[in-house]
């Protein structure tokens, strides 16, 4: 197993993907591994593995992996779909149309109806 | 073909519940006290009209005015479609989505003129000029 002070050290992208409704991650250098997570941390960590084993492959395979473009690894968030905490703030925008009712997605709940839905019984994850 | 409204370099942008965009500290220079050592974090704004709703992708990339890339990112600007609501009126104003990328931990190789160049397949929308210039200390007697 290649122990991770021998990978190089390349940048990170996080990204939202609407498809897989997850965080994904992938390096500046090497756009063809990605890592998808509930979290950040959680893409970044499968990323990594990803690398691991790319690493490993390009090992036996004798082929070279591109050198890291910066002296440390950048981190580039793209915001969009966060806010300076997703998880207590701005979590409605991290997962677009998860908190509103069925069949309002893409239009906006004043606070009013979430209680009338609240008050109603259904249950919203928050 | 989109058009680029804004696009700045900045110290942060925040988005109000209502969907305003707040852009605070803009700025056109790098001042680097050590190309060594990474510097403090800054986002990329911008704001890009289109034709119509649909998905469309946008490539950022910071480079050196002399073409040495630095890094490249490619995204994907989303104008969904809004159903039309009787209560609400119709709006002929073009569809416009924002792009905000947070930068942390950059480092530059050298001072001298970069720029941040926006690109729809492959296609070169406008680019932002900025200048890295070393940072001097202060002068203490």
């Amino acid at each position: 197993m290649q122990p991770i002070g021998q990978m190089p050290r390349y940048s990170y992208y996080i990204a939202w993907s609407p498809e897989d409704r997850q965080f994904v991650a992938t390096f500046l250098e090497l756009a063809g591994l990605s890592g998808l997570g509930d979290t950040i941390a959680e893409a970044i960590k499968e990323l990594n593995e990803a690398l691991r084993v790319w690493t490993e492959t390009a090992q036996k395979e004798n082929f070279e992996l591109p050198e890291p473009s910066m002296q440390a690894p950048c981190v580039i968030v793209d915001a969009r779909f966060m806010g300076e905490d997703p998880y207590i703030t701005e979590l409605a925008k991290v997962l677009p149309g998860e908190f509103l009712p069925e069949g309002e997605v893409g239009q906006t709940v004043s606070l009013s109806e979430v209680i009338k839905v609240r008050q109603a019984g259904q249950v919203i994850e928050l | 073909m989109p058009k680029i409204l804004i696009a700045t370099l900045c110290d942060d942008v925040r988005e109000e519940i209502a969907g305003k965009v707040s852009i605070m500290g803009i700025f056109n220079q790098f001042r680097v006290a050590d190309f060594r050592s990474p510097m403090r974090p800054f986002w990329i704004y911008a704001r890009i009209e289109f034709e119509n709703e649909g998905d469309y992708p946008i490539t950022v990339e910071l480079r050196t005015v002399e073409g040495q890339r630095i890094f490249q990112i490619q995204s994907v600007a989303q104008l969904p479609t809004i159903p039309e609501r009787p209560d609400r009126p119709s709006t002929r104003v073009p569809p416009v989505a924002d792009l905000k990328f947070k930068i942390d931990n950059l480092s530059l190789p050298r001072d001298g003129l970069y720029e941040v160049a926006f690109f729809h397949n492959e296609q070169l929308l406008q680019t932002v000029q900025i200048e890295a210039v070393v940072q001097r200390p202060a002068f203490v007697q």
